[in-house]
């Protein structure tokens, strides 16, 4: 199920409704599980058996690390072996085999292997990682393997979060997923508050801007100008999209008296590249930096030992992304940026760092360099993007020029409501949010963003990006 | 018990949202009016043009429909005027959104064309679902008849959805009004100035091929997608709505004619129907008097954008098509021929044994569904021995070696479900490779193998030193008249290959980007660009026909150019698999290898175009061993199969196929692919 469907608001006023009524913990639990199956099988019901699968082997796996002890690497590999080789199988087989096929091509072979019909299974990417995380923590000793299955289920398949995100850690989910829950009617207000933003901000802000940035990226023969004003486009579409999402998991998930990770914490105003990837995805970002990055060394060796660690987590966290050689590359430019800047950056003389106009300038530096990510990520090809970066700049054809200037136009309209929203949240809220016209005024909100979603609501939705990751 | 208020914030609380959503309901919800003029301007738009056109043919139907026709050179193809043919047209059309369109658009307006032609893929003419809401509730533009109501299961509900009309509108409006925002306002374009440069920018054979709207669909899922669609056969078939056009039109005295549009290759089986719904369906057009065209198996190289929409090269190929269709059956006329079972429906079911072996004596039987009065086949046989003769009694003709031949047989007075002995009279066993009546092979298929097109060598070539350009003196009138606009114009004269210019190439489909010829300058090749390029860019070289254009600011040294066939003869696009290909030129003797056999093969199959006049010549051979050795007179013309000379078995892994054209030939191969049939 899609979180812009119209079966959505009556599945959560049934699940919320159900939920409170319930009052016990256990069946709270329960309900939750079987919920979030209905939501995740709603159109593949055989996806559930990945998913309880991988929940079912990373249980056992926690509970025997701690019975047999001396055992427990082994244990570890059996569950990342189990995660991993089903992931690798369902996102990347057919990538293996493409390349595999290509290097026989090109030593002048002609085996072929053929390609596996395969279904990638929605979310797969966010809940391996989520259950791998139970399992490493328990190695670990950072977390105590649960006796609960029930309670266990309900973190790993907990819907609002299930399908893209944030990839929540046991060590923060699992012990709500154990705490009683008193209905609460603020934090009621503030879910319900984020969770019509997150669907206001994919239905005017996402879709929109897609529909023209999709067209202009199918063309043959575009210009540069428009390519720039369309991955300019797709900048605002994919914080759009993505945050909406977010928005919407952690918005119903507060109204059901969880509190799920911030994924993003305004990324677009981040100063250079460590600081963008603390505020871009950050669920995702932080598991990669404590699972992957730390254990391949981190910051703890000298620098080669650092940059390798570097770029092998953003490689892989490319490749997370999708079975392209193109998220691999935009994996490549991340850590090379984040080389870059601790190379070039610890060089600035002091005064310049703390020179008024540094933080605007270095703000808008970034930017572009993210804008310029966006474009390897948006586009699969790795030959069309060294095809958009020979283009030159200032050329094209009184059309296209024309096209250029409306995609732009179109972003800077669609980027509006995330900028009004910003400034609200920032500078209006935290003066009025104790006043007595608060409520009337939030609820009054609340009323127009509905109107907003219905008007602009698609038969035809887009798919939520990160549902394909 | 005490009780207290509720404070008057949580009063206005409930009651200001409340209010702003009942209120917004209740606009949303107003009842509209069937009064025209408080129609969706899209859809008043609609009903003007055709009111005011008065057609003779309306052409309904999907995207699919707009895209496959030319409303202009159809009317042409039939000698009408071109306001007499219109198109009516809703994206994702099936059945339920065409059955409303005629009868809103058509049949409630008071028009009377001679003929109303539904244009649809075969599985939506009988589907009962609407694709797509938002278009089909914008003709919603009266309540729904009662058998569309049932038929959707909207019984409760065939009332006009007030909510989803505004809907649709604000969200078309809010469009328009970016577009006006921006372009008109800002950019100080008038808005038709805007759609026609939107229009030329993103026509459709101007996006890339096979590549999905949003391309950020996992490689994996993406083709997992294609192959479902592939794959699916799932559909609705249900004849009641197309029945009841029919009739609704039959008492206007409007013909209905049925026109089965074709999707890309790929994608036949999504979209077809099976053989006894589509007999079911011809004989509920034979019962209702609608006319048939069936065209579903046209396919035509470069001929779809995507997996079904046809590309603008294949709508001036295909609408000429229909219209001598249409002629045929003399739909203009009083007496217009209705539906016709489909010859391919009509084929025979074979009776063989599994293995495609006949014994010496042996036999196979054909037995036709229905009677016939004469039938032509086609069967190519292969045999261990030589055999001269025809071995099928009624064969009359035969063509190809002793070893591997083609039998022509003609069958007359076939009566239905009474099988027909075909029985092997030689001397020996003999296999059958082919058995094909009116192009329909009956044989299931084997698998083919392709030769690698990324492997072709050229063995030998002419020497190719280049040949002069000369300044023009005097210039074809058109590049003349361009001289004021363009000062830096220049214009030389081609003594060689104009006939390889990028116009040829454009006509035949070959893609600019595959261009075979070069311009150098001493030893430094010139970038060639296509024309329209250098106008736009106001600077580069092209060549039109025979005269290569500059515009360059500095003075040419005419001496110093030269134009050549480019040394490497492969043209290789990895963003556009469909258009690579390999040249082979006059004097030029290529070729590559086959991949890993399969099968037995016994036909050679070659895709490409050829440039010029002259014979060429083929070659199919491993070692000491040739399987085909023949001289083809006649153009490659898209496509071109081959009878080997000797059945090829599965044991020959290196063979090699070779293409020379002679020096004295003028004719210059472009060549897509090649394939060894069984």
């Amino acid at each position: 199920m899609n979180f812009v469907q119209f079966e959505f608001p009556i599945f959560f006023f049934l699940v919320f409704a159900l939920f409170w009524a319930l009052k016990k913990r256990t069946w709270q639990n329960l309900l939750l599980v079987v919920c979030s199956a209905v939501f995740y099988g709603w159109v593949h019901p055989w996806f559930l058996f990945l998913l309880y699968g991988s929940a079912i082997l990373d249980f056992n796996m926690g509970k025997r690390m701690i019975d047999d002890a001396q055992n427990k690497k082994r244990y570890l590999w059996i569950s990342m072996i189990g995660n991993v080789g089903m992931l690798g199988y369902f996102k990347y087989c057919n990538f293996f085999i493409d390349n595999f096929n290509a290097i026989f091509s090109t030593m002048g072979l002609g085996a072929s292997l053929q390609n596996l019909n395969i279904f990638l299974p929605v979310g797969i990417s966010f809940y391996t990682f989520q259950t791998m995380s139970y399992t490493i923590d328990i190695y670990k000793g950072e977390l105590k393997p649960r006796n609960n299955f029930v309670d266990y289920l309900a973190f790993i398949s907990f819907f609002p979060q299930l399908v893209a995100g944030p990839v929540e850690r046991a060590a923060t989910l699992l012990p709500q997923m154990e705490t009683d829950k008193v209905f609460n009617w603020s934090q009621f207000r503030s879910g319900m508050q984020l969770a019509l933003w997150g669907a206001f901000k994919k239905v005017w802000v996402a879709d929109i801007v897609a529909m023209y940035v999709d067209r202009i990226f199918l063309l043959e023969e575009p210009s540069a100008a428009m390519i720039w004003a369309a991955t300019l486009g797709f900048t605002v579409q994919i914080l759009a999209d993505f945050s909406g999402y977010t928005d919407i998991a952690r918005g119903t998930a507060r109204m059901l008296g969880f509190e799920l990770m911030l994924n993003f914490d305004h990324p677009y105003l981040a100063k250079n590249p460590s600081e963008f990837w603390r505020r871009w995805h950050i669920s995702f970002s932080t598991w990669i930096r404590d699972y992957l990055y730390i254990p391949l060394g981190g910051s703890r060796g000298g620098e080669s030992t650092r940059l390798k660690a570097s770029y092998g987590a953003m490689l892989i966290s490319g490749l997370w992304h999708g079975a392209s050689w193109s998220f691999v590359l935009w994996g490549a430019y991340h850590a090379t940026l984040l080389a870059g800047y601790r190379h070039i950056g610890k060089r600035i003389p002091r005064r310049i760092r703390k020179a008024n106009w540094m933080a605007p300038f270095s703000v808008s530096l970034m930017f572009a360099f993210t804008v310029a990510g966006w474009m390897i990520f948006r586009e699969t090809s790795i030959e069309r993007i060294g095809y958009y970066l020979t283009l030159p700049l200032f050329e094209g054809t009184p059309e296209q020029w024309l096209a250029a200037s409306l995609m732009f136009g179109i972003t800077l309209l669609c980027a509006a409501p995330l900028v009004v929203g910003l400034l609200i949240e920032k500078l209006l809220v935290p003066k009025i949010e104790d006043k007595p016209f608060f409520l009337p005024l939030q609820t009054t909100s609340w009323a127009i963003l509905i109107c907003g979603i219905l008007l602009m609501h698609r038969d035809i939705s887009q798919d939520f990006i990160y549902f394909q990751f | 018990m005490s009780t207290t208020m509720p404070s008057l914030s949580v009063i206005a609380s409930i009651l200001l949202p409340v209010g702003i959503l009942l209120g917004f309901w209740m606009v949303l919800n107003e009842p509209i009016s069937e009064d025209p003029a408080s129609l969706p301007a899209e859809i008043q738009e609609i009903d003007r043009r055709l009111s005011e056109s008065q057609p003779e043919i309306i052409l309904v139907g999907s995207s699919l429909t707009n895209r496959a026709i030319d409303n202009d050179l159809f009317a042409k193809n039939l000698g009408l005027k071109e306001s007499q043919v219109q198109k009516l047209w809703s994206g994702m059309a099936a059945m339920p959104a065409i059955s409303l369109m005629i009868e809103n658009r058509i049949l409630n307006q008071g028009l009377q064309p001679k003929v109303v032609a539904i244009l649809s893929p075969p599985a939506w003419l009988t589907s009962t679902d609407v694709l797509q809401d938002a278009n089909f509730s914008r003709h919603q533009t009266r309540p729904l008849n009662a058998l569309l109501a049932k038929v959707l299961g909207r019984e409760a509900d065939a009332a006009i959805v007030p909510w989803k009309q505004r809907k649709n509108e604000f969200q078309s409006g809010y469009q328009e009004w970016n577009q006006e925002l921006f372009g008109e306002r800002i950019l100080g374009e008038s808005a038709d100035d805007i759609d026609t440069k939107l229009d030329t920018l993103f026509a459709a054979e101007k996006q890339r091929q096979n590549v999905k709207g949003n391309q950020l669909i996992q490689h994996n899922v993406r083709k997992t997608e294609e192959q479902r669609e592939q794959q699916s056969t799932d559909h609705t078939f249900d004849l009641r709505l197309l029945e009841s056009v029919a009739e609704q039109l039959k008492e206007k005295n409007i013909h209905l004619v049925v026109v089965i549009l074709p999707v890309s290759k790929r994608s036949k089986k999504a979209y077809a129907l099976g053989d006894e719904e589509m007999l079911q369906l011809v004989d509920s057009l034979q019962r209702n008097e609608v006319s048939l065209i069936d065209l579903f198996d046209w396919n035509e190289l470069g001929g779809f954008i995507d997996t079904k929409h046809i590309s603008a090269r294949g709508r001036k190929i295909f609408t000429p098509l229909l219209a001598n269709k249409w002629t045929e059956l003399r739909l203009l006329t009083d007496q217009p021929k209705t539906a016709q079972i489909p010859i391919k429906l009509l084929k025979p079911t074979l009776s063989l044994s599994d293995d495609t072996t006949i014994s010496k004596d042996g036999s196979f039987t054909l037995t036709f569904p229905n009677s016939q009065s004469n039938a032509s086949l086609t069967a190519c046989i292969s045999a261990q021995s030589p055999i001269e003769r025809m071995i099928f009694s009624q064969s009359t003709s035969r063509t190809g070696s002793t070893s591997l031949w083609c039998e022509q047989i003609e069958l007359t007075s076939i009566t239905a479900n009474e099988p027909i002995l075909f029985q092997n009279r030689s001397n020996t066993a003999v296999t059958l490779h082919s058995l094909k009546i009116h192009d329909i092979e009956l044989l299931p298929a084997t698998r083919s193998i392709f030769a690698n097109v990324h492997s072709w060598t050229t063995e030998s070539s002419k020497k190719n030193n280049g040949f002069s350009i000369a300044k023009a003196e005097q210039w074809p009138k058109w590049i003349a008249n361009k001289k004021p606009a363009f000062p830096s114009l220049q214009v030389g004269e081609l003594s060689r290959y104009k006939g390889l210019s990028d116009r040829t190439l454009v006509n035949l489909n070959i893609s600019v980007e595959c261009r075979p010829l070069d311009i150098k300058q001493g030893n430094e090749s010139i970038e060639l660009s296509s024309c329209k390029e250098v106008w736009t860019t106001k600077s580069g070289y092209c060549i039109s026909t025979n005269s290569l254009i500059a515009l360059d600011p500095q003075s040419i040294e005419w001496d110093e150019l030269s134009i050549h066939l480019k040394t490497n003869r492969l043209c290789h696009l990895p963003n556009k698999k469909g258009a690579e290909g390999f040249w082979i030129h006059s004097g030029d003797s290529s070729s590559t290898t086959f991949n890993w056999p399969k099968s037995d093969y016994s036909r050679l199959y070659i895709e490409g175009m050829s440039i010029g006049k002259g014979d060429w010549r083929v070659e199919v051979f491993e070692g000491d061993t040739t399987f085909l050795d023949t001289t083809i007179e006649e153009p490659l013309d898209q496509e071109i199969e081959l009878l080997l000379g000797q059945r090829m078995s599965k044991k020959h892994n290196a063979v090699q196929v070779r293409i020379s054209v002679p020096q004295q030939s003028q004719t210059n191969l472009f060549i897509r692919q090649i394939e060894l049939k069984n």
